[in-house]
């Protein structure tokens, strides 16, 4: 009996779910996570940190180990080879870069200055998309940190952000617009525009992380710009589609009832013609 | 030799021509000729604009539910038929708003004949094969609710058939057999499309033939007492109190187009949408069936299960058998207190049960509904 009970002990699943991660300890990490691009995507706690949490024999919570974060066989400032387990296409890019090249250790803490991998740019638990403002100002992190103002690097960068961004409003306000299903448009094309520019965007951002100022930032500044204008296209034909509905069911409706009334007086005065009046 | 002659000759167009005359000579009771009395003809008008663009609706419709999973071709084709193909959301749109009136005039039309006592001797049987056009208008609805396969539809008839599985006895047998299996499947979309698209249909047709040749024959009924109209003969009153239908004519007219017009105006300013796919494994908040199921889908959260389907069952009982139950001859409302009253009072918890349905498991203003209907404060959103 005892052997079973240690049996059905021992071969219970071990899982950890975000209520619980939260609800036990980690308050403010989830905080942090609620506002990332990964609660937004449906990557949650075990995403990461993977099922097996807790050791369970001393009821203490995840220790630091390699094995906290799923299967990575390093450090825990190891975040590129956790990182690429879903963003491959990204560590392809980053793995090749200068940035990359003089990445080291950061756990010795001893002042040096040192890229930390991924969590240079983006800050974990609240990791979001990159924001290029946000990583030019910081001087926690990101540019600042290496780059003195006023380099060719953070000239670069600026220009990279600048145009992103103009690329990325355009795509939300697409967005914005294309998220009203009216019944009788058909978003088809527009949504085709939508997912080519946010493809390319996806693109840009990929090879912006092996961030070669002589080479990459030059080509993505002749590329991203001419990748707006479809965007904005698009908008403009969801808007005259919208339009175009409006004014056909109006005019289409004004005529229906028109003959509507015609018919009623031709068939009164059939009635009063042919039966009398009543 | 003509056309029409030659038409005529194996046609027989004459004849045709001769029974229309009759027909619209016919007398009418004066008190017939009103608005009230067009409720039939307009139900029909409906049913016939719900053939013609449920035919094009089928056209493009494809009825099967796939592998069950992220695509369902049945909502596939519901979803090109409203958003891609040309004037594919006008047809949806007037055929649902089509359906909505078609109950409201038949239920107008019932009201209408129990109004006047219509129902009454010799008229059993027009009420009888009216009973059976409404409850095939609402079956209509029913299997027609599902055919989109979105999350609302779907959801609304697993409750719907659950209630089936709670009959005792041969409750589980009469789901079974409505589902086609256990559950909401490929099988119940099959059967729940080819009832709405030919056996309803063709039901229908039959009913409204024998519920017209019954009025026809019968003629409608005068406001005099049974016993009266009885004593001085039907053709004795029309004769010298009724008028040719001919003068009820221009009425009908004018509430076909008004009826049409309606319609299509609702499909055009309130095009119905679509909601997301119907997930089997996310139930949405607040599913209800249609406005005209409301009453009895409330009624059973108040009482136990049995008890509340067979008060529900009780109800349509009476309805279905009023004429042989309500044995007073008079037709006369102001002479028929007692049923006028009993009548009012359900009447009245019939829409009071109706409101409570459609405020429930919902929030207006500071003030949620919890599932009986009754009303809370609502908590403070999350500061």
């Amino acid at each position: 009996m005892s052997a079973w009970l240690l049996l059905a002990f021992l071969t219970q699943e071990r899982t950890a779910d975000n209520a619980r991660c939260i609800a036990n300890c980690h308050e403010s990490q989830a905080d942090d996570w609620k506002s990332s691009i990964h609660f937004f995507k449906g990557t949650d706690c075990i995403g990461c940190h993977g099922a097996d949490t807790i050791d369970t024999k001393k009821n203490k919570p995840h220790l630091r180990t390699p094995e906290f974060l799923t299967g990575v066989k390093a450090k825990w400032t190891d975040s590129p080879n956790l990182c690429k387990k879903c963003h491959q296409g990204v560590y392809d890019e980053f793995a090749r870069s200068q940035h990359f090249a003089s990445w080291e250790d950061d756990e010795s803490e001893d002042g040096k200055r040192r890229v930390r991998g991924c969590l240079a740019c983006h800050d974990y638990h609240k990791t979001a998309t990159a924001r290029g403002k946000e990583i030019l100002a910081s001087k926690e992190m990101g540019c600042a940190k290496c780059h003195r103002p006023a380099t060719k690097q953070i000239a670069a960068m600026t220009k990279y952000t600048e145009q992103t961004e103009a690329l990325e409003r355009a795509i939300a306000s697409l967005t914005g617009a294309l998220h009203e299903e009216i019944p009788g448009i058909s978003w088809t094309p527009e949504r085709g525009a939508r997912e080519t520019a946010a493809q390319k965007l996806r693109e840009f951002r990929t090879r912006q992380h092996f961030a070669d100022f002589d080479k990459t930032f030059k080509e993505l500044e002749k590329e991203i710009p001419p990748a707006v204008p479809p965007v904005e296209k698009a908008l403009s034909a969801a808007a005259a589609k919208k339009r175009s509905l409006s004014g056909q069911k109006k005019l289409g409706l004004s005529i229906f009832l028109v003959l509507m009334a015609v018919t009623l007086l031709l068939a009164r005065s059939w009635c009063v013609r042919t039966f009398g009046q009543h | 030799m003509g056309l029409r002659s030659w038409l005529d000759d194996r046609l027989g167009l004459t004849l045709f021509s001769q029974f229309n005359r009759e027909q619209l000579h016919k007398p009418v009771p004066k008190h017939a000729s009103n608005y009230a009395f067009t409720l039939g003809t307009a139900a029909l008008v409906l049913f016939m604009s719900q053939v013609g663009s449920g035919i094009l609706l089928a056209l493009n419709y494809s009825c099967s539910l796939g592998d069950g999973q992220e695509n369902i071709p049945a909502y596939s084709s519901v979803r090109n038929i409203t958003f891609e193909i040309p004037a594919g959301w006008l047809i949806r749109s007037f055929h649902a708003w089509g359906s909505h009136l078609m109950v409201l005039v038949v239920l107008l039309h019932l009201f209408r004949v129990f109004w006047y006592g219509a129902y009454k001797k010799p008229r059993e049987l027009t009420w009888l094969f009216g009973c059976g056009l409404l409850f095939a208008t609402l079956t209509f609805g029913f299997t027609g609710y599902l055919l989109p396969m979105d999350q609302v539809s779907y959801w609304g008839t697993v409750v719907a058939t659950n209630s089936f599985m709670d009959l005792p006895g041969l409750g589980d047998r009469v789901g079974q057999t409505i589902l086609g299996g256990e559950s909401v499947s490929g099988a119940t979309l099959s059967r729940f499309f080819i009832l709405h698209v030919l056996i309803l249909p063709a039901s229908l047709l039959g009913l409204v033939a024998l519920h017209l040749y019954l009025v026809r024959r019968l003629g409608i009924a005068t406001r005099e007492s049974v016993t009266v109209e009885q004593h001085r003969g039907y053709e004795n009153v029309m004769h010298q109190e009724g008028v040719p239908f001919s003068k009820h004519m221009f009425r009908e007219v004018t509430t076909v187009i008004v009826v049409l017009s309606a319609t299509v105006t609702l499909a055009v300013l309130f095009p119905f949408e679509l909601g997301p796919i119907a997930t089997p494994g996310e139930t949405p908040k607040g599913v209800k069936p249609e406005w005209y199921f409301l009453p009895i889908y409330q009624i059973l959260k108040y009482f136990p299960k049995l008890v509340g389907i067979l008060l529900v069952n009780a109800g349509i009982a009476v309805l279905v058998l009023l004429p042989f139950l309500d044995r007073n001859p008079e037709r006369s409302p102001g002479r028929r207190k007692f049923l006028m009253s009993a009548a009012a009072v359900a009447l009245l918890a019939t829409f009071a049960l109706g409101l409570l349905g459609y405020l429930s498991e919902r929030r207006i203003g500071r003030w949620e509904f919890d599932i009986r209907g009754v009303p809370h404060r609502a908590a403070e959103e999350a500061k």
